[in-house]
């Protein structure tokens, strides 16, 4: 009963503190938690006039026809391979670009560079892709021709259609997009090391490379460690809108993925519970997949969500 | 001379009696509302302010009240509305498929109009006596109408995919037009070859288009996907007449062997599949463009449309046989017009939309009103009025324009096309080009099946399922990625058919049974 106490006195003590609060429980309650409940059309067959609640229940039928479908391997396959890709190598370089930004001693010259690589965060995937198309173009576009100029490719590879290409383009352009942006919350947290540890190590006499192993790094291990893992839930959420842009016939093959194809089914199909079930099933891998990357890194680092 | 023709309006009218519509439809001020959607090119479009709508609001005496949503998110908006139950009168434009038709239909929000038509809409009615097809392919299987279609009488509008040859290089490769596959690719290596704008330069791309109309095209002369336009998966074997997946037939794989020696000759534009026909325009400015597939051409500019001469007989194959298989019913797509169950009087919206269906409505919606934005003038052809013309700036597309007065851009108009109209598929060279074709199409045109929900069932995944993994085979096949050899082709076969085709083909075997009720399909 003493949690029952300490509650109280807190809660006398700090009402101002919980009523600022309530907007944000209520914002998550209304706006996430309740249309889960939607969710439940996953295992009935949605019809408009019965509703969410009355239309009749199928069991799991519709992850059935999913598991059953032919497509569905290839599917799941392609978005872990992307998704796995994203990892290792996406997450490095926002550490890296950070690092080398943390060096920087001149603060206008440092501002400078963070504005530039964070830059391409804010434009829109549509228009990436767009720019992409045209940069990669076999025959107009100007990555092709300083490559074939140079001598360095042969002939003009046809990058933005052929499947081999496929994933290579998908994670340079990540990179491109999202490093500067990635990287900010590692130069935060570079920022916040105690400056007193180099002081130290510098009357020892370490280098800047020794003092970038044995003090900066072992400090925002932490924080490397908790992105990781919010990383490794979002495996299986391959995002739409890309794969979606770059997708043709020829890398058909590779570019399916699990959320182009509920969007195919649910939105231009209007198969509203198959597409329901498909999303199901991935929020559920990739929750499973957040815990099992939290739990482990519990054990070895002890550095955790919760 | 005045007399007589007054007499013979007079005559035409007792004629038709009560039959033609007489307006203002209701003396009592009426509102309705329609859920719209708009053109995908025309974002916030208003359909309130469009010229002819604010015309027919006094022609009829009932007001409309546009509720209008872009493409993007239409479908989900009319779901949202209908799932919560706050429908509008009419859903307006909206291109329901059948499965959606049916559906709502069945579920009680679409009004079954079958009562309503023999009275209140004699245009439509005499259409589908006219055109069986028109009602074949808008009855539910339950017997119900759910939704009206756009009809497309014109021969204009029904063979959308066709074949543009730059003069010059059939010139060059003297020959008049191209009649076998053979021909087709003498005149590429032609234009490959020859230097057509005669900068010194190899910049000519012998053809330009989207995979998906290069089949369609070349698909003709092998007799692939026979049954037209509505279908793209299942067709009927020429030899058995039983069903199959025209995909995984011997002449595909034929077919392939074909484009794949095209395209790794370099005798098709080599960014088929990404560009599409996205550089055509740019190319034909610089008289780079051998061939586009198209449906109107109209990316190349006025000043180089004269160049281009349209396929106007079908490629004939290995067999000496050939088709244009790309052809529509006289239908071009359903639920256009659906009046819902909270609609207070059908029977008035059903006369409000019926005038389109006649030659006169159906002009009136398409291109607006006679005399203030059109005219036929003395050689017979319609043109716009100067007035009308000089509202149209520089920066402004055909279709922007149009949108200016009348309803045609964006399609999916409750309406019927009728021939001798102008502009887009009824320019000059389109519409000789679709007048000749139609002489050469397929025998059989499948109509838009209603399908049952059991067959909509198998037919909704595993039809687009396959589909795309025979466009995705067929794309790697004809850029080289994949070797065509016997141990390809029958693991691509052996896949589609593990894809749940024999499902499919049943879905269609009892689906063409019902329609064609047991007879030749």
């Amino acid at each position: 009963m003493n949690w029952k106490r300490a509650w109280k006195k807190s809660l006398t003590k700090y009402w101002q503190l919980y009523l600022l609060l309530i907007p944000v429980i209520a914002y998550y309650f209304i706006f996430k938690y309740v249309p889960m409940a939607g969710a439940q059309i996953a295992f009935r067959n949605f019809k408009f006039n019965k509703g969410i609640w009355g239309s009749p229940w199928i069991g799991l039928k519709n992850f059935d026809r999913f598991f059953s479908s032919s497509q569905s391997f290839t599917m799941i396959w392609n978005t872990l391979v992307i998704g796995f890709l994203s990892i290792i190598f996406c997450f490095p370089f926002p550490i890296i670009l950070a690092l080398l930004i943390n060096e920087i001693k001149n603060n206008r010259f440092k501002n400078t560079i963070k504005t530039i690589t964070y830059a391409p965060h804010f434009v829109s995937t549509i228009v990436v892709v767009g720019m992409m198309m045209s940069m990669c173009s076999p025959s107009t576009g100007i990555i092709n021709s300083v490559m074939v100029r140079l001598g360095i490719w042969e002939e003009p590879l046809y990058l933005m259609g052929r499947a081999k290409y496929f994933r290579t383009m998908y994670i340079i352009s990540a990179i491109w997009k999202d490093c500067g942006w990635n990287a900010i919350i590692f130069i935060s947290a570079l920022a916040a090391i105690d400056v007193s540890l180099y002081e130290a190590a510098e009357v020892d006499g370490a280098n800047r490379w020794q003092q970038l192993i044995k003090i900066t790094l072992p400090s925002i291990i932490p924080t490397i460690v908790i992105m990781l893992i919010l990383e490794s839930g979002k495996v299986l959420n391959v995002g739409f809108e890309k794969a979606y842009a770059m997708q043709n016939d020829l890398n058909l093959s590779v570019s399916e993925v699990i959320s182009t194809y509920t969007y195919k089914i649910g939105l231009e199909k209007m198969d509203y519970d198959y597409a329901t079930a498909i999303g199901l099933f991935n929020s559920v891998v990739s929750f499973a997949m957040l815990m099992l990357v939290n739990g482990i890194s519990k054990r070895v680092s002890e550095t955790s969500l919760f | 001379m005045k007399k007589l023709v007054a007499l013979l309006l007079v005559a035409m009218m007792f004629v038709s009696g009560t039959a033609l519509a007489e307006f203002p439809l209701t003396t009592e001020p009426v509102t309705m509302t329609f859920l719209s959607r708009t053109p995908a090119f025309f974002p916030g479009q208003d359909f309130a302010n469009v010229d002819n709508m604010k015309a027919y609001e006094e022609m009829t005496g009932i007001h409309v009240e546009f509720d209008n949503y872009d493409p993007s998110v239409f479908a989900n908006t009319l779901a949202a509305t209908i799932a919560g139950g706050e429908l509008p009168d009419v859903i307006f434009r909206g291109n329901l498929s059948n499965v959606q038709l049916y559906e709502w239909g069945d579920q009680g929000f679409l009004v079954d109009l079958t009562p309503y038509l023999e009275e209140y809409a004699p245009n439509f009615t005499a259409l589908m006596e006219q055109y069986p097809d028109i009602r074949m392919s808008i009855t539910a299987p339950d017997g119900a109408i759910y939704g009206l279609p756009q009809a497309v009488i014109a021969p204009e509008m029904r063979v959308p995919s066709k074949m543009f040859i730059n003069k010059n290089a059939l010139e060059q490769a003297g020959m008049e037009q191209p009649t076998t596959l053979d021909d087709l690719y003498n005149l590429l290596v032609a234009i490959r070859d020859g230097d057509m704008n005669g900068n010194g330069e190899a910049d000519e791309v012998p053809l330009v288009g989207t995979a998906d109309t290069l089949y369609k095209i070349i698909g003709g002369a092998y007799n692939l996907r026979n049954r037209g336009n509505h279908h793209n998966v299942v067709d009927v074997d020429p030899e058995t007449n039983e069903l199959r997946i025209w995909g995984i037939a011997d002449e595909a794989r034929e077919m392939l062997v074909y484009l794949n020696k095209l395209y790794s000759e370099k005798l098709l534009d080599q960014e088929l599949f990404t560009n599409g026909t996205n550089n055509a325009g740019a190319l034909a400015t610089s008289d780079a463009l051998g061939i586009v597939l198209h449906t109107t051409a109209s990316m190349i500019s006025n000043e180089k449309i004269n160049d281009y001469v349209g396929l106007k007989k079908p490629l004939l194959g290995p067999d000496g046989t050939g088709y244009f298989n790309d052809v529509r019913s006289n239908l071009h797509s359903t639920g256009n017009f659906c009046v819902t169950t909270a609609c207070e009087n059908p029977a008035l919206a059903v006369q409000w939309v019926d005038y389109f269906y006649g030659l006169e409505g159906s002009r009136f919606m398409l291109v607006g009103q006679e005399g203030i934005d059109w005219e036929i003038k003395e050689d017979g052809k319609g043109y716009w009025t100067d007035a009308c013309a000089a509202r149209r700036t520089d920066d402004m597309s055909q279709d922007a324009f149009i949108s200016l007065f009348a309803m045609w851009p964006g399609g999916r108009v409750p309406a019927a096309f009728y021939s001798d109209m102008w502009g887009g598929e009824y320019s000059d060279e389109p519409a000789a080009t679709a007048k000749s074709m139609i002489n050469y199409t397929i025998p059989t045109v499948w109509p838009i099946f209603a399908w049952t929900e059991e067959e909509n069932e198998v037919v909704s995944t595993v039809e687009s399922d396959i589909k795309s993994f025979i466009n995705n085979f067929f794309a790697q096949a004809v850029a080289g990625e994949v070797e065509l050899n016997d141990d390809t082709w029958n693991d691509f076969v052996a896949n589609v058919n593990s894809m749940g085709a024999d499902e499919l083909l049943g879905a269609y075997q009892t689906a063409v049974e019902r329609i064609y009720e047991g007879g030749a399909f």
